[in-house]
């Protein structure tokens, strides 16, 4: 009977040893059969690990580890060779870099899954209602999924029988496989930022570089396979030629010649090709007076927008050329108006042409008007900004002129919403691209994404959705609550991506709210606890800030949500995908209704 | 008979233990990293040695963290100090590459601090990013020789804010919600 003892004497040692996060961590599959897990997956540097032994058990390989840490994975087609601890791995004798080495974790070795799942053209899900990870074959990315707001369905278990091709309405493709892609067309669309669309199969990542002597820009297209294109001559006032080569296996080179070193804007389409736009030409700017109104003016490719600050002592106004480059270098010369005594232009920054007026005497800039082709002028108004604005007014007040009205999205339904006025705020926008990823995903499409999403949901629920942009455009941070105070908006809701200073390390989901603001602080609680349980990443909690721009025109309850992290390659990848979009809207729409059902009289 | 009471004993603590492991569960999100933090500074402070605050960033964005440096605390030496970067693992820089100070000036409790355009064009952009960019510099400078408030200027220009969230038209006070102790 003392071996009874023992016995249940090590039963209570194991149960107390027993790792206490089994309970809690994510399931494995591959395909249907789920991986009987002997340690909870653990993620190293923002990648999940697997034992080496799924390979064996799961996908058909063969394995050889020696004494040295050698390990080798034997497919029928394929054969990977790594080493313990070095971040490299051998496919078949070509060597590709591992994100993180394989290495010994709860004594098994364990390998990064995208690595994986890349060799073997497999895709990695993530389905939300199990809390597992999927190794399958290759599915859309993401696609369709969030498209159909219908999708209501969520399937509790994995092999109920989905479509083929569809996946459960829960479930995130956190990582395809890398597709073969290769250069299919350049197409020069021209117009006044001489466009030009460079078409891929699927989306790549890229690295720029303006160079001098001759003027050209150079982009590198990592990833592409396959031939270079013959070249394009285009007949442009910037771009002269385009050319494609090979730059080496892994990199197509595109060189735009140009006829003069100018600024740039690359947007990288989701589905695949980069569109390439050119800044504005500024050239020969001047400034004159005509009946005794002084008046700026200057050669330009199209009329360009500007912002303007009017600052105090010494009184000076700055305007600020949005996408353009400044041909001919900066100027600094005095000049002799009732107004004015000197005009400074520059390129402060690589897509802006700064000029400042020192003034005698208080402008306000007009309209910008066309005067002949390509000449344009902005006229002042002697005054300050506020008499300008004032005199602008009473204009307007005899002459009504047809404004861009903000868009309105109306009630679809009555529901538990109606009668609310909700701005919905998607951060950033037009020349201000927001944080960039490492793909070079811009936080101003995400957002914009993720606020429309918003929209509809907040709209079936029976409120009035404002939107401050409804596509990419510039708005001002000052516009944005003007536009919200306006249309009678009863909450502010803005959305956005975050960003740290050290790339690729934070991550996670926050809220920041109106500092001493009781009602914006239960909207931002309530807002962030709905979205985390929807997209689950981690709850960086809530935040009260006095010093947030858009907050301050307003004085309804306004939160900033900050979805996630956009420099965070996991993260960019979520925050990329239309499934995970739709999650996060209807989190946040789901903290939006909780809030006004628990709160309203 | 002793061993059947032994047996019964160890029966008992074994239920008891497995259903305290049943009833909790950890919490389900929270991702835990062991961090081995080396003492207070890489140089030690001694009793009575004067040393001031320089703060910085954590890695994971939470907080700004003070690093202490010994000495008195002068203008000069805490924007060379910002500008270097910190000392510690875990900590990273408040500036955004290629940052520098052009010049200051104090105007009363006023510091106007005059940065090169990299700290807009260079920085990553993102409201936690701005706001630690923003707040190191001010907590880091408040407080030294009469400072109380500070003024960021880029180009010699006042902003209304650096990438689009937080204002910074006017000279800022130190922000104390967002200081962090960290390795606790």
């Amino acid at each position: 009977m003392k071996r009874a003892t023992f016995v249940l004497f090590c039963l209570i040692i194991l149960a107390l040893s027993w790792p206490s996060q089994v309970q809690a961590s994510l399931k494995l599959f591959v395909g249907e059969d789920e991986v009987q897990l002997q340690h909870p997956l653990s993620m190293i540097n923002g990648n999940f690990m697997i034992p080496l032994w799924v390979m064996e058990q799961h996908l058909g390989a063969k394995l050889n580890i020696s004494s040295t840490g050698n390990i080798q994975v034997v497919f029928p087609d394929q054969t990977i060779i790594m080493q313990l601890d070095q971040e490299s791995a051998q496919v078949n004798g070509v060597t590709h870099k591992l994100d993180v080495a394989p290495q010994i974790s709860a004594g098994e070795i364990v390998i990064p899954v995208r690595f994986i799942a890349d060799q073997l053209g497999l895709s990695l899900v993530f389905v939300q209602d199990l809390m597992a990870l999927v190794l399958e074959p290759p599915r859309a990315f993401s696609d369709g999924l969030a498209k159909n707001l219908e999708i209501e369905e969520t399937p509790t278990n994995l092999a109920s029988q989905v479509d083929p091709g569809e996946l459960p309405a829960d479930s995130i493709v956190i990582h395809g496989p890398q597709e073969e892609t290769s250069l299919r067309e350049i197409v020069f669309m021209g117009g006044s930022r001489s466009r030009v669309f460079i078409d891929l199969e699927s989306y790549t990542g890229y690295q720029t570089n303006l160079l001098t002597n001759p003027d050209r820009l150079v982009i590198d297209l990592l990833g592409v396979h396959g031939e270079a294109l013959p070249p394009v001559d285009v007949d442009d006032p910037l771009v002269t030629r385009i050319r494609s080569s090979r730059f080496n296996d892994q990199t197509m080179r595109i060189v735009f010649d140009l006829k003069t070193s100018t600024g740039y804007q690359v947007t990288p389409w989701p589905e695949g090709g980069l569109e390439v736009e050119f800044n504005y030409l500024l050239t020969s700017i001047g400034l004159d007076e005509r009946e005794g109104t002084p008046y700026l003016h200057f050669e330009s490719t199209d009329a360009p927008t500007f912002e303007m600050v009017y600052l105090e002592s010494p009184s000076r106004l700055v305007l600020d050329f949005l996408d353009t480059t400044l041909v001919g270098g900066a100027k600094d010369v005095p000049v002799n108006l009732e107004h004015i005594q000197r005009l400074r232009v520059s390129q402060h920054l690589p897509s802006t042409t700064r000029v400042v007026l020192e003034l005698k005497k208080p402008v306000a800039p007009l309209a910008l008007a066309e005067d002949g082709e390509g000449r344009f002028i902005l006229p002042f108004f002697a005054g300050t900004p506020q008499e300008a604005k004032a005199y602008l007014t009473k204009l307007a007040a005899v002459q009504p002129e047809p404004k861009a009205e903000p868009e309105i999205q109306k009630p679809l339904k009555e529901g538990p919403l109606s009668g609310l006025v909700i701005a919905v705020d998607p951060g950033h926008g037009g020349s201000d691209p927001g944080a960039i990823g490492y793909q070079g995903t811009f936080e101003k499409d995400v957002v914009l994404e993720i606020s429309l999403y918003l929209g509809e949901f907040l709209a079936r629920a029976g409120a009035e959705v404002v939107y401050t942009r409804d596509r990419d455009v510039y708005v001002s941070i000052f516009e944005r609550p003007e536009i919200a105070s306006k249309a009678g908006a009863h909450l502010f809701v803005s959305v956005h991506v975050n960003s740290h200073i050290e790339k690729g390390v934070a991550r996670g989901t926050e809220t920041l709210y109106r500092a001493k603001d009781p009602v914006s602080q239960v909207l931002a609680r309530s807002v962030q606890d709905e979205l985390v349980k929807a997209i689950t990443l981690i709850d960086r909690r809530i935040w009260a800030r006095d010093d947030l721009a858009i907050f301050n025109g307003t004085d309804i309850p306004a939160i900033l949500v900050e979805v996630g992290f956009l420099d965070h390659p996991d993260e960019e990848v979520l925050l990329r995908a239309p499934g995970f979009q739709k999650v996060a809207a209807e989190g946040i729409y789901k903290g939006i209704e909780r809030f006004y059902l628990e709160n309203k009289r | 008979m002793k061993w059947e009471r032994r047996l019964a004993v160890l029966v008992v603590i074994l239920i008891f233990v497995l259903t305290v492991r049943s009833l909790w569960f950890p919490t389900r999100d929270k991702v835990e990293i062991p961090v081995t933090v080396s003492p207070a500074s890489p140089e030690l402070i001694e009793l009575g040695q004067p040393y001031y605050p320089v703060y910085f960033p954590t890695e994971d964005a939470e907080f700004l963290v003070p690093e202490f440096r010994i000495g008195q605390a002068t203008i000069e030496r805490v924007l060379k100090d910002l500008e270097e970067g910190p000392r510690f693992p875990f900590l990273v820089s408040v500036l955004p590459p290629q940052t520098e100070v052009v010049s200051y000036a104090k105007q009363g409790s006023v510091l106007f601090i005059n940065f090169s355009h990299h700290l807009v064009t260079n920085h990553p952009g993102g409201s936690r990013a701005e706001i630690l960019t923003i707040y190191g510099i001010v907590n880091s400078l408040v407080g030294v020789e009469g400072v109380e408030k500070v003024q960021i200027l880029v180009n010699n220009e006042r902003l209304h804010t650096l990438v689009g969230h937080l204002l910074v038209d006017e000279p800022l006070g130190k922000d104390y919600s967002i200081i962090g102790a960290w390795g606790n």
